[in-house]
């Protein structure tokens, strides 16, 4: 008998603990500004520790840094990377990338090519909004159609250090 | 006003009345249908807030538009069925879960001489159309031929059957002190003796609970619940008619706040007798709607709050509630009641 009403006395106070929480949260919403919504296009979160897209990198002067050791081909999952090898214009010994061709539709942004690579010619870029709206275009040429300025997004020298920093940190 | 009305169009008895109820229903139909839209529109907004959300926001100014977007998305919605569906039964069934609660307003007393008949067995027509609009859904539930729909009209009927017993019990006490079953005459008692919630609190809680309960409210709704029946008993409705079940679910929840208001909150009386208009006038009239409309919102309110506070219930808790703390509880609330009134009546 004692513990049917304790059991309905606790059920009630629990209860309205739980109606507590909840107003008390609309309050916050309502007059301190409180909630977790993130109006997505006018506002974004700060996102640039995390990964985003595969972009190439470019030593000082202008040039790709890949010297066309196939690791990032190898270790790519779907297969995504192409890549044709040229000589580099100055230094006819050292080999590089004329064109390094990355097909974002099949891409799964899993990191692995960055990794595979020793010598630092690609990197995993902070742009997370990279819509495509025609699959051809999703074939994007990272060596020739950057260098002309289509860059998927322009970053200093500065930036992309503090982002391999970051993700140096995270492995 | 619409009587005089009516009287100045015909001579017959009959017509008057005809064309009476013609204008009242019309009235009342307009009236709650803006407010289910807005409620619809306040359920998303407060079921954001409470979770840390901001709602609808994006048509409109402050999203307002978005119940008309709403509502023009239900009805112009495809209505696909199953081909093996008891067609009269499962067009009949919407009809029913809207109109039921939809004829119980015709007594409701919404201010002082803004009611549509004052019947002196108010309290038990509304509560015998409470109790039909249940078989709306259990209609629904058995001409759909889903298993999903037929659990969830059972669940109705089993959780009805129960409910509806703690809720007229705890009535019952209430009714010892007012010794009326109209409606009005219920507001008219509180305008003397003060209101119902403050010497019936006990009443008024299992009341409202179990009012909760009768519009298959969450907690209590076990018999939509998405996560173990699909949609429930209207799964198989889409379209303009599953916005008539959702029409009617939410008609039954003003009709129970409502309810709630007239019996224990006073109907349109304002708080400690407060009256600055004379009794009879249209300000009163209009001062009087207000209140109503306030206190309904209130508990409009608080049901919502429940909802997006509590998880649902499991089938055996559910009755476990019912039959083993609210119809004890308010056994020995109606009997501690009855003894009072005894008392001080003599
Ligand atoms: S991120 Fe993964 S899938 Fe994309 S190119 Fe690199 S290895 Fe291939
Ligand atoms: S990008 Fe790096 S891993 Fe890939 S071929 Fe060039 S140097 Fe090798």
């Amino acid at each position: 008998m004692e513990k049917y009403f304790k059991d309905i006395f606790n059920g009630a106070i629990a209860l309205l603990q739980g109606m507590s929480i909840t107003l008390k949260t609309m309050f916050g919403v309502l007059a301190k500004d409180e909630a977790t919504t993130v109006q997505y296009p006018e506002e974004t979160l700060d996102l640039d520790h995390t990964f985003g897209y595969v972009q190439a990198q470019f030593d000082d002067d202008g040039y790709s840094n890949c010297t066309t050791c196939m690791g990032c081909i190898r270790a790519c999952p779907p297969g995504c990377i192409t890549l044709t090898r040229g000589k580099h214009p100055e230094n006819p010994k050292q080999k590089i990338a004329i064109t390094y061709t990355l097909d974002y539709a099949k891409c799964e942004f899993c990191n692995l090519c960055v990794e595979a690579c020793n010598d630092d010619a690609i990197f995993m870029a902070p742009i997370h909004e990279f819509p495509f709206f025609d699959r051809s275009k999703m074939n994007v040429e990272m060596v020739t159609d950057m260098k002309k300025g289509n860059d998927l997004k322009e970053l200093s020298d500065q930036e992309i250090k503090d982002m391999e920093a970051k993700m140096k940190r995270l492995f | 006003m619409i009587q005089k009305f009516a009287e100045s169009l015909s001579t017959q008895p009959y017509i008057q009345s005809l064309i009476y109820g013609a204008i009242c229903s019309t009235l009342i139909l307009g009236v709650s249908a803006l407010c289910v839209m807005s409620l619809i529109f306040l359920e998303r907004k407060v079921s954001a807030w409470m979770q840390s959300r901001l709602g609808p926001n994006r048509v409109g100014p402050r999203g307002l538009l978005q119940m008309i977007a709403d509502g023009i998305k239900l009805i112009r919605k495809e209505d696909i069925v199953h081909d093996q569906i008891m067609k009269f039964l499962f067009n009949l069934a919407p009809c029913i879960a809207v109109a039921a609660p939809f004829a119980a307003f015709a007594t409701v007393p919404f201010a002082d001489g803004v009611q549509v008949v004052d019947f002196q067995l108010g309290i038990i027509y509304v509560f015998a159309l409470t109790g039909f609009s249940v078989v709306g859904i259990l209609i629904a539930g058995y001409a759909s031929v889903n298993r999903y729909s037929l659990l969830g009209a059972l669940r109705a009927t089993a959780q009805m059957i129960s409910y509806e017993i703690p809720m007229i019990i705890a009535l019952l006490g209430v009714l010892c002190f007012t010794e009326t079953l109209s409606l009005r005459e219920t507001v008219l008692y509180q305008q003397t003796h003060g209101w119902n919630i403050l010497y019936a609190p006990v009443s008024f809680i299992i009341f409202f609970i179990a009012a909760t309960a009768e519009c298959n409210r969450a907690p209590f709704d076990l018999v939509e619940a998405e996560s173990e029946l699909v949609a429930g008993f209207h799964t198989e409705y889409a379209g303009i008619k599953f916005a008539m079940f959702f029409f009617g679910e939410y008609i039954a929840m003003m009709l129970a706040c409502s309810l709630t208001v007239v019996i224990f909150m006073g109907g349109w009386l304002a708080p400690f007798g407060f009256l600055p208009f004379e009794v009879g006038s249209i300000l009163y009239t209009v001062w009087g709607l207000g209140w109503f409309a306030a206190k309904v919102a209130l508990l409009l309110f608080t049901m919502m709050w429940f909802r997006w506070t509590f998880p649902r219930l499991r089938i055996d808790q559910l009755m476990v509630f019912c039959w083993k703390v609210l119809i004890p509880i308010s056994m020995v609330n109606l009997l501690i009641m009855a003894v009072i009134s005894a008392l001080i009546k003599g």
